[in-house]
């Protein structure tokens, strides 16, 4: 049966091959990527038009989701095979960098195109001061959602927000889904919790990224965290993502906390949605939640006879209406500074609720020692909600699981 | 029997096994052999393309590890629980069905439902249904007067969770496989039992037992093996790696491996995972006599 | 009134067939509240995974998402791919070891405990470990993104199973047909086909569904060596519908009801081999 289906797969091979050859050599790149699935069709298309327009480059697109894009490449690597370049999470390239699986990217581009980037976004592409990551956009970040028909204006301060979140809170304790909530939160999530340690003042690593975990910041965003449950009876135990997106849908909570990539999708379940900063009793007022960027990165193994076509697909891609059209899918901040300046960014709300909380953000730090954290933060933080560990205690026990975990990960 | 020596030809069992083991030998034992290979080095993210020999350093480390004791301890309990209620509550099942009984297909069908869905829903909808204040399991729980456990933020009760969703998902196998061996049980011999007045206990541990043990027996051996290396419910019901309290072995291969990087250090705790897993089954095998070539 | 020695077995009493009932019903309704669970999130409007009341059928109930799964997204290829290469493994897989489990049974030969144990030994090195060099080979036999490339993993997963557990289900079989067999000059093959399958159809049929099982929920061989959207298979696919954070709920838990119906079809035309078998074929020791 292989054999019947062989035969026209070859010559269709063949064939395309042979009318490549009569138009003159197409380049072929090939682009793995990790889109959200909202912003595929647009992308797919987008591609397609780039192909018609310069039938001597083919672009062959293959989608990987989450955390595959990476395992994949990587074996890809070491079996000297893989793609030409990968577009995922900028936090992916210092694991890509450190074991020598992607290049600088600013070999390969125009200085003409990195200057049409947006400096927070190029930023965050950087690592070790070299560009790695041509940014689609800069964003990720979470930020106060409210219900507009049952909070009218956003609170300015921790007094107000508590005051606003108490008056839409009634809780049934015999049945929690038939209650009303003013404020809730995906708990568990370290991704959560670093806003309000930043916010406090903390800063995940120091100038030579070691862990800096066991200080007042983080003894002060424990406390807060638990306080929120039990000093201001807000949040609710166990509460987790899906839950508190659910209930804010059905109009049960007036405010959560969440994802520039969610908003769109509270406005088409009829939401009427206000985005904005998370007041928290800290200096500063606010929490600064990480911000993240998505983009491109060049495979090690690509050859630089492909340089041409790179830049043709790059000068395409980043043009700023494309890179418009891209962003105002997924609801995230441009990375071309121009495509900010476009009307039909400039007119959509949600676009500019995106680049309004970005100055509340500190920017995510993508070395790999990350992970060692994520997996430090996480049950310490869930002991401390639980009453299992004080903040004091927490606070030390995460620095030294941090510290074990960027052992193992240095391999010392 | 000596007769069919003489009309079997001296290469045909290796004929009839030929087919089998070459798929084995393409997809195994060159993987094995490399994670064996890769045990000896160093390959981690700095390594990544051009790991180094560093001999037995990894395993040493593994045995220099705290957790592992407590880990290893975990994953046996966790083995235990699963592959004895697997077994139990498949058997018990099959024997009620094993009868005469007017509906029995149809609820063979619902009995099954737990292996013919995805595994992947299938955890997350326990994930849910475990839920503090929203899921089925505490608002149950509440009608005999249990009073809110929360079962994915206590990393004890967590690792409970994944033991009952895991027992859900595995019995219908068992309970599969036991079916099928009680079919090759012949009727008359309970008929013989009976007229002999045994008892129903009598009956089950002198025929139903003994003559399941040949089916039986590869799948507890399987199952073992299977549970105890069992990845997915665990990290989809503790929605991670992070609590090392509701983590067993191979989990934490998968977060050295794969979250830090160091495949050297995964591969030697593989390694030991399965020479564990290797001394378990030749022992079980020997005790277990499925080997006896009497009948040969 | 019910003629109890008919329709149930003529030593049970009345008390003892209500209470198997009972025992059995109770059983359904733990294996089928977590499906309700995934009915009712899948007869639901919008996206909610989780319901937040013990109410099955919720009162807006409505099956647009069954349509978006069957319609909006590429379920019907996945089905299709995935009923190609399951049934393959199961056709290959249960062949092959017919012919191992027969040898493992009946003959004896140098290597015959070895050559068992090798079977089980594939089985124990953590599965993680071995993608990596999987994935070196395949990229080597080129057979990345091939169906040939799923089939070959997925027979040596199921292969050691369906040996080990024919091989039992052979030595249950008495030997004294196939003696007569032999006399009458019949062939090893013939012997096999003629007289030993036939009567071995709830081993074939549990080692059947067993291989197409393995097949047919693997998921992380699959999305490595699948990579073009027209040939994935049901469990990559459903997974690739779900974003990082937000997934479209509704959609996944609809389809995941559709992707059970052929696993459901399939056994139940399984299951009149799974009580047919031995008793039938009428032998005994």
């Amino acid at each position: 049966m292989r054999n019947t289906l062989k035969k026209p797969l070859l010559m269709l091979a063949a064939g395309t091959l042979f009318s490549t050859i009569a138009l003159g050599k197409a380049t072929e790149i090939t682009l793995w990527e990790q889109m959200e699935p909202a912003v595929r069709p647009t992308y797919i298309k987008i591609v397609d038009e780039f192909m018609k327009k310069n039938p001597d480059v083919k672009v062959n697109v293959v989608h990987y989701s989450n955390e595959d894009l990476r395992t994949q490449f990587q074996n890809a690597s070491l079996a000297g095979q893989g793609p030409d370049v990968v577009y995922g999470p900028n936090d992916n390239i210092g694991i890509f960098m450190v074991s020598d699986l992607i290049k600088p990217i600013d070999k390969v581009v125009s200085k003409d195109l990195i200057k049409k980037f947006n400096e927070g976004a190029l930023k965050s592409g950087m690592y070790d001061n070299q560009l790695y990551l041509l940014p689609e956009f800069l964003g990720n970040q979470i930020a106060l959602l409210y219900n507009k028909d049952l909070v009218k204006t956003a609170p300015k301060t921790w007094e107000e927000f508590v005051e606003v979140a108490k008056a839409n809170r009634s809780v049934n304790p015999k049945d929690k889904a038939d209650s009303k909530y003013g404020f809730l939160y995906n708990e568990k999530e370290p991704f959560w919790f670093v806003g309000f340690y930043s916010g406090f003042g903390g800063e995940i690593f120091d100038a030579k990224n070691n862990p800096t975990l066991d200080n007042k910041a983080m003894v002060d965003a424990l406390t807060f965290v638990k306080d929120i449950r039990t000093k201001y009876e807000l949040g609710e135990a166990g509460m987790d993502y899906d839950i508190a997106s659910q209930l804010f849908k059905q109009k049960k909570a007036a405010m959560i906390l969440n994802g520039a990539w969610s908003w769109k999708e509270y406005e088409d379940a009829g939401i009427n949605l206000g985005v904005a900063p998370m007041p928290i009793p800290s200096k500063n007022g606010y929490a600064l939640f990480t911000n993240a960027s998505k983009g491109y990165s060049l495979s090690e193994n690509t050859s630089d006879k492909k340089t041409e076509a790179l830049n043709k697909f790059f000068d395409y891609i980043f043009s700023p209406e494309i890179n418009a059209e891209i962003s105002l899918n997924q609801s995230q901040a441009p990375g071309i500074e121009a495509a900010r300046e476009l009307p039909q960014v400039k007119n959509d709300k949600l676009m500019q609720d995106s680049i309004e909380t970005i100055k509340y953000t500190v920017p995510m730090p993508v070395v790999p020692e990350m992970r060692a954290i994520w997996d430090a933060v996480r049950p310490n933080l869930e002991a401390v909600l639980n009453g299992n560990m004080t903040p004091e205690d927490a606070a030390k026990k995460m620095q030294k699981d941090a510290e074990e975990g960027i052992k193992i990960i240095k391999g010392e | 029997m000596s007769g069919k020596g003489r009309l079997v030809g001296k290469n045909t069992p290796y004929l009839f096994i030929a087919p089998a083991f070459i798929v084995m030998a393409i997809m195994v034992f060159y993987p094995l052999g490399y994670g064996f290979w890769l045990s000896l080095t160093n390959m981690s993210l700095r390594t990544f393309k051009n790991p180094g020999f560093v001999g037995l350093q990894n395993y040493i480390r593994v045995f220099q590890d705290p957790e592992v004791l407590s880990t290893f301890i975990r994953t046996i309990i966790w083995t235990f629980v699963n592959v004895f209620f697997h077994v139990t509550i498949g058997l018990f099942l099959a024997i009620l069905l094993n009868r005469k009984l007017p509906g029995k297909s149809i609820l063979r069908v619902f009995l099954i439902i737990p292996w013919a869905m995805p595994q992947y829903i299938a955890a997350l909808t326990w994930k849910g249904m475990f839920n503090q204040n929203f899921g089925a399991i505490n608002l149950m729980l509440g009608w005999f007067g249990i009073e809110n456990l929360p079962w994915l933020s206590d990393p004890q009760l967590t690792f409970y969770a994944a033991i009952i969703t895991n027992i859900w998902l595995g019995f219908p196998f068992m309970m599969m496989i036991s079916l099928g061996g009680l079919q090759s049980i012949s009727a008359d011999l309970y008929e013989a039992a009976d007229i002999d007045g045994a008892s129903p206990w009598r009956k089950f541990k002198d025929i139903t037992l003994p003559l399941l043990k040949p089916t039986l027996t590869p799948a507890i051996i399987l199952g073992t093996i299977w549970t105890f290396n069992m990845l997915n419910i665990i990290i989809i019901l503790a929605g991670g790696y992070g609590n090392k309290e509701t983590q067993i072995l191979v989990t934490d291969v998968y977060r050295l491996a794969f979250n830090f990087y160091r495949y050297g250090f995964a591969a030697a705790y593989s390694v030991l995972i399965f020479a564990f897993l290797l001394i378990f089954s030749i022992i079980y095998v020997k005790k277990s006599n499925i080997f006896k070539e009497e009948s040969i | 009134m019910i003629e109890k020695n008919i329709h149930f077995e003529k030593n049970d009493s009345w008390k003892k067939i209500i209470g198997i009932y009972v025992i059995l019903i109770i059983f359904c309704a733990i294996t089928l509240y977590p499906l309700l669970n995934v009915l009712s999130v899948a007869l639901r409007p919008g996206d909610q995974l989780f319901s937040t009341s013990l109410r099955i059928i919720p009162a807006d109930a409505t099956l647009d998402n069954f349509r978006k799964a069957l319609f909006e997204t590429d379920l019907l290829i996945w089905l299709k791919n995935s009923l190609i290469v399951s049934s393959l493994t199961a056709i290959i897989g249960v062949f092959i070891s017919i012919t191992a489990g027969y040898a493992f049974s009946r003959f004896s030969f140098w290597g015959r405990k070895v050559g068992m144990m090798t079977f089980l030994v594939t089985q124990m090195f953590p599965a993680p470990m071995l993608l990596l060099p999987m994935f070196i080979i395949l990229v080597k036999l080129k057979l990345m993104n091939s169906f040939l490339g799923l089939l070959i993993p997925y027979v040596a997963v199921s292969v050691p199973f369906s040996v080990w557990m024919l091989k039992g289900y052979f030595d249950t079989i008495p030997k004294s047909l196939e003696e007569s067999a032999y006399i009458d000059g019949c062939k090893v093959w013939q012997v096999m086909y003629k007289i030993v399958l036939p009567v071995s159809t709830p081993a074939l049929a549990i080692t059947g569904l067993f291989s197409f099982m393995t097949a047919w929920s693997e998921f992380v061989i699959a999305r490595i060596i699948l990579t073009s959207a027209e040939k994935l298979t049901l469990p990559v696919g459903l997974v690739n519908l779900q974003g990082s954070f937000s997934a479209e709920w509704g959609t996944y838990s609809a389809a995941a009801l559709i992707t059970s119906v052929p696993v459901i079809i399939l056994f139940i035309s399984l299951s009149r081999y799974l009580v047919g078998g031995l008793t039938v074929g009428g032998v005994k020791e």
